[in-house]
């Protein structure tokens, strides 16, 4: 039975290790001949001892799903320091020092037997197991115990490796979103530029339809055609203000079915300025039916955007009036969406190509060199590539691509 | 055509401004036209209407400081006003020292863009007057024979009508009568206006010889 247990939690991925526990819980409170088995687990203070999982037989009781500590605080220490606990008589066996679970038994039913099996990971101490029978009494001979050791040790291991797996996903959507935030330093100058224009002019055609107005005679249809005006560029600030805060939102991730071509554009849109500022000409070639892409809008834009940025940075010694930046997209039969950066710049150093999308990765002075790595990774995330080569004439394209949504043949 | 209407041209690919800043000198009585890039501005004809340009520093395409050339280049000097967005300081500077008029930052105020756009259509006027002058007073020693050339720079430089003579191998009163016809043709009222007419005309003046017994 145990091996069975092994095989099953031996590759299970991070989302489905839940359900197996239930499942095993089950198993073992069958094969034994028992009638409840729970798991708690440690918060990550270790303050709180939280019961996770439980199987019950039916008819019986089942274990609430609480925080112990506060109602059992000398059980919840033992297991901490790692202590088996085998009880064969409840409630007679409780310690009297043990005053708040006398207390707790008192007023709820108590199993007749009862076994509590600590599980570590390495050195510390996650959680524990325990078993209680309601119908016989158990005393918990040493090889049966020995057994449920193995089979807690199991538990622990798929419960350590989930943790560490959610642990690296908040970490990576932490690191996203940090260089997200310093994407949008390069959009500053962007955002401060879009929004200071429509304010610029509703500040002069307000004194503008003043001015009309002090003057006694005036033509009401021109005070009018001022403020509309005003109004209109109001929006159009407010517009962009909206954009903006898209990009800066926490929002967990929200898949949706998209359309590169328009994200590309709005992309584009938004750091006009900034490439018109940096002497860059950004060129579209966007192909017309692109297949949908099912996922997160503001990461992919920032891909988008980082590509750009890139593509930018590179050209800073072409001469001014020379600094092409072309974003294209395409699709194949497949279905697959593609979309490339081209710039005319300095191109790649083959001896980097390798090198290119890894983790501080940089050929820029006071470069983190994370932009790449969190392409990949968002790319990755989304089921696609991200890919990179040398131009033929000057510079390099960067491409990446996802799979696209798949038309329901009917 | 200087006494013609003054024109204000505004430059400025965002279309939020260029209606904004368009209306406003339109509502002081200024005849304004709008241009949405520096090219469609430079493929207009200028005429020697007291004028001045309204321009946005950073546009796409040609920006300013080359309009100001191309126009220099043409001989169209209208003085220009620029309006400038954030960080754009060091190329105003060169702006300045390149010849326009102002800078004003956005957002600017309506009081202070009339201001500047009213000195630099004087500042337009002005130079269209000077130049005006000039080229009378060329089309008038022009319209001077060779010898009354020779005879008005020396004038002007006190020469005698005698002194004149001598230097030029010619009796006392040939002198008198070329100076007679040189004062009506240049329309001078006094010696000292002839003087005048002749620095602003650049014309050459002879270098006096060494004194003779």
């Amino acid at each position: 039975m145990l091996a069975r247990l092994s095989a099953t939690f031996i590759n299970l991925p991070a989302t489905e290790v839940d359900r197996h526990i239930d499942r095993g819980l089950q198993l073992l409170v069958e094969y034994l001949d028992i009638d409840r088995s729970s798991l708690a687990e440690f918060s990550e203070d270790g303050r709180q001892l939280l019961v996770s999982h439980s199987y019950t037989r039916p008819g019986f009781a089942p274990f609430p799903r609480v925080n112990i500590a506060p109602l059992w605080p000398w059980y919840t220490a033992k297991i901490w320091q790692g202590e088996l606990l085998r009880f064969t008589r409840l409630p007679d066996e409780i310690p009297p020092e043990a005053v708040h679970e006398r207390e707790y038994f008192g007023r709820n039913p108590v199993p007749q037997s009862h076994l509590a099996i600590p599980f570590k990971v390495g050195n510390s101490v996650l959680g524990g197991i325990g078993f209680g029978s309601f119908r016989r009494v158990i005393d918990w001979p040493d090889d049966l115990v020995k057994n449920l050791r193995v089979a807690a040790e199991i538990f622990a291991n798929a419960l350590a490796r989930r943790r560490a797996e959610e642990k690296e996903t908040r970490l990576r959507e932490q690191l996203v979103l940090a260089s997200r935030v310093s994407l949008m330093g390069e959009l500053a100058a962007s955002i401060v530029h879009e929004v200071n224009q429509p304010l610029c002019a509703i500040v002069s055609n307000a004194q503008t339809a003043r001015r009309m107005l002090a003057g006694g005679e005036f033509n009401l249809a021109e005070v009018d055609d001022a403020l509309g005006d005003i109004s209109r560029d109001g929006q159009r600030a407010s517009a962009v203000i909206s954009r903006i805060r898209g990009l800066f939102n926490k929002a967990p991730l929200e898949r949706a079915a998209l359309d590169l071509n328009e994200l590309i554009r709005e992309v584009v849109n938004l750091c006009r300025w900034e490439m018109t500022r940096r002497g860059v000409v950004v060129k579209l070639a966007l192909v017309d039916h692109l297949p949908s892409v099912q996922g997160d809008r503001v990461q992919l834009q920032q891909v988008i955007l980082n590509l750009m940025t890139n593509a930018a940075d590179a050209m800073e010694h072409v001469e001014r009036g020379r600094r092409e930046l072309t974003v294209r997209s395409a699709t194949d039969r497949a279905r697959n969406v593609f979309v490339s950066v081209k710039d005319c710049g300095v191109g790649i150093d083959p001896q980097n190509s390798e090198h290119l999308f890894d983790s501080f990765f940089t050929t820029k002075p006071g470069g983190m060199g994370m932009g790449l790595a969190i392409c990949k990774s968002i790319t990755e995330s989304h089921h696609g590539t991200i890919c990179a080569s040398s131009n033929s004439d000057r510079g390099s394209t960067f491409t990446f691509i996802l799979p696209g949504i798949q038309e329901n043949v009917l | 055509m200087i006494d013609a209407p003054a024109i204000v041209f505004v430059v400025d690919d965002d279309p939020s401004i260029r209606g904004a800043v368009v209306r406003f000198l339109k509502s002081v009585g200024l005849q304004v036209e709008g241009f949405g890039s520096a090219e469609e501005f430079l493929e207009r004809q200028i005429h020697s209407i007291p004028s001045c340009v309204v321009l946005d520093v950073c546009i796409p395409g040609i920006d300013g400081l080359e309009v100001q050339r191309s126009l220099a280049e043409r001989n169209a000097n209208l003085p220009i006003v620029f309006i400038t967005g954030h960080g754009d300081i060091p190329r105003c500077v060169h702006a300045m020292k390149a010849g326009a008029v102002d800078f004003l930052s956005k957002p600017f105020d309506n009081q202070e863009l009339l201001a500047a756009v009213r000195s630099a259509l004087s500042t337009h006027r002005h130079a269209l007057q000077r130049e005006n002058e000039l080229s009378i007073l060329r089309r008038r020693v022009e319209s001077l024979s060779p010898r009354e050339r020779e005879v008005m720079a020396f004038v002007v430089t006190g020469m005698l009508n005698k002194q004149i003579g001598r230097r030029l191998g010619v009796c006392e009163k040939t002198i008198k009568a070329h100076r007679a016809r040189v004062m009506e043709k240049m329309r001078a009222d006094s010696l000292a206006d002839l003087v005048r007419m002749a620095e602003k005309a650049g014309i050459e003046v002879p270098k006096p010889l060494v004194c003779s017994p």
